[in-house]
């Protein structure tokens, strides 16, 4: 068994009469960047969901350095980027941060926060309230509040939903610089340009299968497109 | 275990610091205990005789119902932009979260219970300088059983639909031993004085508190971890 990546073993998730994902093998080596595409109601968010521990799979089996989630040690290591954005409106932007560091047991809670806040061009803004906030600066706070511990495992769902240009820019440079840094990669995108321009990987769901998942060397846009729509209407 | 307490202490001054800039535990909590005891002060032809008697259930009723709207909003807050999910997703131990949330609306009901009971002794006529002591106690306790249940049943309600409706729907029939020992011991104290009624009850509470602080400790995991 792998044990220094993420590993989905026949993974099976069904809410109630409903089966959001099928049998679902995958495997993402430490330090690839996983890019998974796929139509609405695919089961993306729940397959993250699963790979950070926030679900357990009805059947199969899910670990991230070969071991399941749910184990503290693990949690650890992993950050996440949500729909949601877990920051708390009454608390300022440097206590959110501080916080969720306190809770990962950061060594110098402040400090960290403090340098998160200039990476996601925040540090201006550090004493107002989340609740404040437009959307794309809480979801630059929301990225900084995920890198708290310096994890090695990042799981991004829909980061750029909602970003305008100047956010979008800081975020890519951040993606970028995390993949340098050879952290493990998940992300979940609709905006193939974006996706294809960090990712090392492909993966693409539908109907709760893994139906595609190639390395990205040598694919271009328009080839995406065309393999997304042809296993997408298949 | 320091781990456990460093987290606990973490989310716990969170959870005091948002309540100051809000105040929506203490404010909703303590205008609704208050409107019970100057209602109930007026429904009832108070005597110097009777007051005592009645006196124990009023006040037990009162912080019943105002610590039932007061919980409610201590999972409501983590429910704002799913943060009980980034707080499960850290490696906290689940009992950190439940140890806070449970530690912070206890705080808070004994920061109502200081505001109110000046108020009530006034207004009920009561003499309880007496027994201060034992009073204190027994208030603590039956504080400290009312949390540890209605923390566990607040964070079950939260996630349902109806959920204004079914924490009390699901609490205060739980609580209703509590109660009845709460205001039977508090009872003995302004009103008979009769001490062997008083120890005898709070044998009870504190059975009470043990067993449920231990099983909702233990059980909390299960009920924020998505299934």
């Amino acid at each position: 068994m792998q044990k220094d990546g993420i590993l989905c073993k026949k993974v099976t998730r069904k809410y109630g009469d409903l089966t959001a994902l099928r049998a679902v093998d995958l495997e993402i080596k430490s330090g690839d960047f996983f890019v998974l595409y796929g139509p609405n109601g695919a089961g993306k968010t729940t397959l993250m969901k699963i790979l950070c521990g926030l679900l357990r799979p009805t059947t199969g089996n899910a670990t991230v350095m070969g071991e399941e989630l749910h184990e503290s040690e693990i949690r650890q290591k992993v950050g996440v980027i949500s729909h949601n954005s877990f920051l708390y409106n009454q608390l300022t932007a440097h206590e959110n941060l501080s916080f969720y560091a306190e809770l990962y047991g950061v060594k110098s809670p402040g400090a960290v926060a403090d340098m998160l806040l200039k990476s996601v061009e925040l540090y201006e803004r550090r004493g107002d309230f989340a609740g404040t906030f437009s959307r794309g600066m809480t979801q630059r706070l929301s990225i900084a509040r995920a890198l708290v511990a310096d994890p090695d495992f990042i799981f991004l769902d829909e980061p750029f939903s909602g970003l305008d240009v100047h956010s979008a820019t800081i975020f890519r440079d951040l993606l970028r610089s995390l993949h340098q840094q050879k952290k493990t990669v998940m992300m979940i995108t609709h905006d193939m340009a974006i996706g294809l321009s960090v990712a090392s990987h492909i993966g693409i769901l539908k109907r709760g299968k893994l139906v595609f998942n190639e390395k990205s060397s040598g694919m271009t846009i328009d080839k995406l497109k065309k393999v997304y729509i042809e296993k997408v209407e298949q | 275990m320091r781990e456990l307490i460093t987290s606990t202490k973490a989310i716990l001054f969170k959870d005091i610091k948002t309540e100051l800039r809000s105040r929506e535990f203490l404010g909703n909590t303590f205008m609704f205990a208050l409107l019970v005891i100057v209602i109930f002060n007026f429904a009832f032809k108070l005597t110097p005789e009777n007051s005592p008697e009645l006196a124990s259930g009023i006040l037990w009723i009162a912080f019943l119902f105002s610590g039932t709207l007061g919980i409610s909003r201590s999972f409501q807050v983590e429910k704002e932009n799913e943060c009980i999910q980034g707080l499960t997703l850290t490696p906290v131990d689940r009992t950190a979260i439940y140890w806070a949330k449970f530690l912070g609306n206890l705080l808070f009901l004994i920061v109502i219970q200081v505001l109110i009971i000046p108020i009530f002794i006034v207004l009920y006529n009561l003499n309880v300088m007496e027994h201060f002591g034992l009073m204190t106690i027994i208030l603590f306790l039956g504080d400290f059983g009312f949390m540890a249940l209605g923390t566990l049943i607040a964070a079950i309600s939260v996630n349902l639909k109806a959920k204004e409706l079914l924490l009390p729907v699901l609490l205060l029939p739980l609580l209703v031993p509590l109660i009845i020992f709460a205001a039977g011991a508090t009872s003995a104290l302004i009103d008979s004085g009769n001490m062997d009624d008083y120890y005898s009850r709070l044998k009870l509470i504190i059975a009470f508190d043990v067993v449920f602080f231990t099983v909702s400790s233990l059980l909390f995991e299960y009920i924020v971890d998505e299934p």
